[in-house]
This record gives C-alpha cells, structure tokens and sequence, in this order.
C-alpha cells in the first residue's frame, strides 16, 4: 500500500496539489489507494485540484453522455478546478522551449500540452503547489524538484508516484544557459 | 511580468476519504458496466 511517508511531512501543510491525468485515471484502478494517499494530504490541510484541461483530458474516456456526466460531477465535488487564466497559458507559451531543450539533453519525445500547462502551474504558484504524478518522466529536474517519491502497489504492477515543485533557481540557471547567456 | 509576484490559490476544501471512496467505487461500477475490459490494459493507465 501506500508508503505514509506524508503524514509528518509539514511541507504540505496549507499547500495544494495538483493531481495528473494519469493519477485521475488510476484513482479507479485502485481506489483504496489513493483514498488513503488523498487523506494523507488532508491531514495536512493540503488541497487536491486539477485544471481545466487535466479534467479534459480525464473526461474524454467517458463512453456515453451519461458517464461523462457523472466524470463531471465527480471532479466538480471531490477536487478544486484551478482557472487556466492567461498567465498560465503565456508561462506555457515561454516554458515550451526550455522544457523540449531540457528533454532534447536527456533524449526525451516532445511536451504534451497538459504537461507544459502543469509546468507553468507550478511555476505561477511557486511554493504554494505541489504536482503529484505517476509519469516521472514528463516532469525535468533541470526546472522542478522531485519532493517525494512513493510506490503503490496494486498487486498486479508497482508503479512510482512523485511530488514536484518548481524550483525558481534552477529556472533561472538552465534558463541563461538555454539563451546562451552562460556556460553551455 | 514581475518575477516576485505571488498568486494565490482559492481555499482549502474539507476532504472526506470515505465520501470519495464511495464516489470512486460507484463511478468505477458505472465505468465497467459500459465496458468490462476497461480496466484489463495496464498500459492504458494514462491520458
């Protein structure tokens, strides 16, 4: 099960964390799972969201209107949907070519939109957000820090949760060397 | 824009673990009634 390694950990405290598509997508696989790792958030007062296009692309699995409405009143009444307002979407616009020249350095495919718009949440939100997520890889330590790591298993396969926050100073870093303003 | 700029996000919800389980599991029956095999492809876990 889950390792309860966030129980004493003040650094969620009074903090939100966004929640991955593919997070949204196993919470049915395993719902006891992560009903326990979501709680072990709440202890700390940490708030579960999404945006508006996690729940995009969460929902559009849904076989039928009726599944669909369902997706949607299950994400309105168990997580807090966060605006893509415009400061998310120029942040995107700016991270797009520094998260592909990260992942050209470490021979990675290309962003996918939602991951560059959860990118560009962590970095609007600085210290305040958190993004939990099951693809590791889609998320450069050249720019975020991965907080903490924990595995599930489900009986069938362990798969690696992480925690990630997006770290200004590294940004800035990898930033000059992306312009050429420092040493490559 | 100014770098030391802070936004804030709205405030916290009340989170209830056995509300949400019964909302998952619910919404999961639903799920593998209109396709039993929806959960049988482990690489179909996301997006």
């Amino acid at each position: 099960m889950i390792l309860s390694v966030l129980t004493m950990m003040t650094m969620f405290q009074n903090k939100h964390v966004l929640v991955d598509t593919c997070v949204l997508s196993y919470i049915f696989r395993s719902p006891d799972i992560f009903a326990e790792l979501f709680n072990e958030f709440a202890k700390v007062k940490c708030n579960i969201c999404i945006h508006a296009l996690l729940r995009l692309e969460f929902v559009r699995s849904a076989i039928g209107k009726a599944e669909k409405d369902k997706f949607d009143k299950f994400l309105n009444e168990e997580f807090l949907t966060i605006p893509v307002d415009s400061i998310v979407y120029k942040m995107a616009d700016e991270l797009y070519p520094l998260y592909n020249y990260c992942g050209s350095v470490r021979n990675q495919r290309q962003i996918s939109v939602v991951d560059a718009i959860n990118a560009s949440f962590l970095k609007k939100y600085n210290d305040g957000l958190f993004l939990l997520t099951l693809d590791n890889s889609d998320y450069p330590l050249e720019i975020l820090d991965r907080v903490k790591v924990g595995a599930i298993d489900d009986g069938k396969q362990i798969l690696t949760w992480g925690i990630y926050r997006f770290n200004p100073v590294k940004f800035e870093e990898k930033m000059g060397r992306f312009e050429g303003r420092g040493r490559k | 824009m100014n770098k030391t700029q802070q936004y804030k996000l709205p405030s916290v919800r009340k989170f209830d673990s056995k509300r949400f389980l019964k909302k998952v599991k619910e919404l999961r029956e639903v799920m593998l009634t209109n396709d039993p095999k929806r959960f049988d492809d482990d690489d179909n876990v996301s997006k």
